[in-house]
């Protein structure tokens, strides 16, 4: 029997509110959220837009943790109601996200999870996430030499000697 | 029976023989399957996480690491930091210089002053993706050796943004030689690095006239004679600017006619700190009717020549900058009557009293803390309104007006004159009597600006009060008279000072504390009261808090910024969100 896990108790109407949804991790978490946080969320609002408009609760599979998935929900609740340039339909692909100091302190968490965050709301197509996530892991390699990035994300250097001196890598750094 | 139908047979007949011996078989084989499956899947998770990304989130994260560039300053005569850096990723692993080099939207931004090693790479590796071609110090191309010419011309069919910068002399050729089409670009910038005096004008056949998208025109120390034959159609931000020493030349019909071709216009604007817009003659006024912002930043004259000209719609978002003039530096103080801001009230007075009504309004003086001992002030005033908590909450909307002067100060006491004198006179010119929100910023508030305020403004709802001005509030409505002025103050924010200070006999937060009282014993308790960064006794903070609907005391360490050996407050006031265009409806952040 699967755990009935609720995000905040105040992120959860009572009846009559915003439609719920079920979110179901990869650990086998059940989370209950309003349709209208995650909207933020291409792949949800694409689901949703399949379900029937008077079904009250929708289960969604998704292939991350629960841990993940609530993190991604805590950025989705922060931002509830809020206009994001980069989650325009129409913006451009997540480039240089602006800095917002509020996601600085959301990811200031390890090079394992952040991976993780990115990948969900990749997953997810929250791409003001994506952005954000891209800029901390950039932030994290900037100015750094390649050894030290190869350590920072636990990268092996995979080249033949040839190859990494090769003309192609050629680089002004 | 032969061939393969022998062959099935003997197999049927081994498996009915031997069906425990092929099933083992089977058995081993799916078993070697799931073994194989397993491991994989093992080493697939002993990988790390960052092998896992798909490649378009390492193409977000190796954009994300080439440095920010503000469109302005790639064009700017400060050295650009916009580096190959990012490149270095390309040595990390075979998979990221794969992604790297693979991505076209990568090589979207091509500096031309990288040479022959790396601008046909670029140009290549971006292929049809637009690109933004951008020369910091333009040679003349047309002896150079390495063709650079010859590709920007090949790739102007996919150019979107192109930044040109170079002494006249060597922009020209080359501006002049760009006659293939561009048929997305979508901006254009020039600056002249060093301009000189001569009749040569643009070539008309400036890229064959056909720049379909062209929505953004950059020109900096451009004489007139260049840009009034470039393309304007569907033309929409319009950017002039002239930064040089020496008179550039700008005919005045020219830049009307130009200004009056541009029908489609919804930005414009225009910066001198030079004599090159002052002495305009004539009569003739362009009207622009798709112009939703103008921003000025020009000495008095030129500001009045232009202002003479222009006629803007009510609507229009006004941003007025007054600063002192590069060539004749002018005594603002302390002769102000006929100079400085008061030169552009006349027109601000006139636009704002047929635009929509004013509701938030901000004022802000402030040393600024520069060797030369700048002080400025600012302005802004919206038509919405917006209900101050303290901490900087300004409508998220472009302001109406922007007012802002700058003047080098002999001392205080001439500044604070000086402050009184702008401040009565923008208090004349701004239509106050439907402003609900007010902020001010100031080290030099007295109890008497804010009396004067609110007989002005006998629809005031919030207040918003920093530093000074915080003080000089509570004295202001400590007279049993201002309570007449402001009947329907309902909440006050009050930031950056000392409420335990004296003023005369009494504490601050005693005056404050009477006059709460008094509203509460009269029916009209304050609905909130929020105090920023203040310095409040635990004692008078308990006396507040029995006075008003909700109080909010922010204990968060003062945010302040060493600048100059001076210290200045950030997020102070409304006056600090910057300038920015109109966003849609909710909230932008």
């Amino acid at each position: 029997m699967p755990t009935i896990v609720s995000v905040d108790d105040s992120t959860v109407p009572g009846e009559g509110s915003s439609r719920l949804l079920l979110l179901v991790s990869s650990d086998n978490k059940h989370i209950v959220v309003e349709e209208d946080i995650m909207s933020r969320s291409r792949f949800i609002s694409k689901q949703v837009e399949g379900f029937e408009a008077t079904s009250q609760r929708h289960a969604i599979l998704l292939p991350f943790s629960s841990f993940v998935l609530n993190k991604v929900i805590e950025y989705c609740s922060h931002y509830r109601g809020y206009y994001l340039l980069e989650d325009d339909p129409d913006a451009a692909p997540p480039g240089r996200s602006p800095v917002r100091e509020w996601d600085q302190e959301f990811l200031d968490v390890d090079r394992n999870m952040l991976l993780r965050i990115i990948k969900a709301a990749h997953y997810l197509e929250i791409k003001s996430l994506v952005g954000s996530c891209a800029r901390a892991i950039a932030d994290m390699i900037r100015g750094k030499t390649t050894e030290e990035m190869r350590e920072i994300l636990g990268v092996e250097n995979d080249f033949t000697p040839e190859e990494e001196h090769s003309p192609s890598s050629k680089c002004t750094g | 029976m032969t061939g393969d139908g022998a062959q099935v047979d003997f197999v049927g007949n081994e498996i009915e023989n031997r069906p425990s011996g092929w099933m083992a078989i089977i058995d081993r084989s799916a078993y070697e399957l799931i073994d194989g499956a397993t491991s994989s899947r093992k080493e697939t998770s002993c990988l790390p996480p960052i092998h896992k990304l798909p490649p378009e989130l390492f193409i977000y994260i190796f954009f994300s690491m080439m440095k920010d560039v503000p469109i302005r300053q790639a064009w700017s005569r400060r050295p650009r930091n916009r580096t190959l850096g990012w490149f270095m990723v390309a040595h990390v692993c075979r998979q990221w210089r794969d992604i790297a080099i693979g991505a076209p939207s990568l090589w979207q931004n091509v500096d031309l002053e990288l040479g022959p090693t790396w601008i046909p790479d670029m140009l290549s590796r971006a292929q049809t993706h637009p690109v933004t071609i951008s020369m910091a110090k333009c040679r003349n191309f047309k002896h150079g050796e390495c063709g650079e010419l010859d590709l920007l011309k090949e790739h102007l069919f996919h150019t979107q943004r192109l930044f040109l910068v170079g002494e006249q002399d060597e922009l020209a050729p080359t501006v002049t030689s760009l006659n293939a089409p561009a048929p997305i670009l979508d901006h254009l910038s020039l600056l002249f690095s060093h301009f000189k005096a001569s009749d040569e004008a643009l070539a008309p056949q400036f890229f064959a006239n056909q720049t379909p998208r062209l929505r953004t025109l950059s020109l900096t120390d451009v004489p007139s004679s260049w840009w009034v034959k470039l393309p304007t159609a569907g033309l929409v931000n319009l950017y002039i600017t002239y930064a040089a020493r020496v008179l550039v030349e700008v005919d005045s019909l020219d830049f009307l006619h130009f200004l009056e071709s541009i029908t489609t216009l919804k930005s414009l604007y225009i910066s001198s700190h030079s004599s090159s817009l002052e002495s305009w003659n004539g009569h003739r006024v362009i009207k622009l009717p798709y112009l939703t912002h103008l921003q000025i930043k020009c000495g008095m004259c030129e500001f009045l020549s232009l202002t003479n000209h222009i006629e803007a719609l009510p609507d229009v978002s006004l941003d007025f900058s007054v600063v002192p003039n590069l060539l004749l530096p002018l005594e603002v103080l302390p002769g102000l009557g006929t100079v400085g801001i008061c030169v552009v009230l006349p027109f601000v007075s006139k636009h704002l009293h047929s635009s929509s009504p004013i509701k938030t309004v901000s004022l802000k003086y402030e040393e600024r803390f520069r060797p030369n001992g700048h002080w400025g002030m600012e302005v802004l005033a919206w038509s919405i309104s917006c209900e101050g908590d303290g901490a900087s909450t300004a409508p998220d909307d472009t302001p109406l007006l922007r007012l802002a002067q700058w003047w080098v100060s002999r001392g205080e006491p001439d500044s604070f004159r000086s402050a009184s004198v702008i401040t009565s006179r923008i208090c004349d010119t701004i239509p106050l009597a439907s402003v609900t929100s007010l902020s001010v910023a100031s080290t030099f508030w007295t109890a008497a600006h804010w009396i004067d305020l609110f007989g002005r403004c006998g629809a005031l709802e919030h207040i918003h009060a920093v530093e000074d001005a915080g003080a000089a509030f509570i004295l202001a409505v400590s007279a049993p008279s201002a309570d007449d002025l402001v009947p329907h103050l309902a909440t006050v924010a009050l930031a950056h000072f000392d409420l335990a200070a004296r003023e005369g006999d009494d504490r601050l937060a005693d005056a404050l504390v009477s006059w709460l009282r008094r509203r509460r014993d009269s029916r009209a308790e304050l609905r909130r009261l929020h105090l920023l960064s203040c310095a409040v006794a635990p004692d008078d903070a308990s006396a507040l808090s029995e006075l008003v609907g909700s109080i909010a005391i922010s204990r968060a360490p003062v945010d302040v910024e060493e600048k100059n050996g001076g210290t200045i407050f950030k997020d102070r006031s409304f006056s600090l969100t910057p300038f920015r265009g109109r966003r849609r409806g909710r909230q932008v952040i």
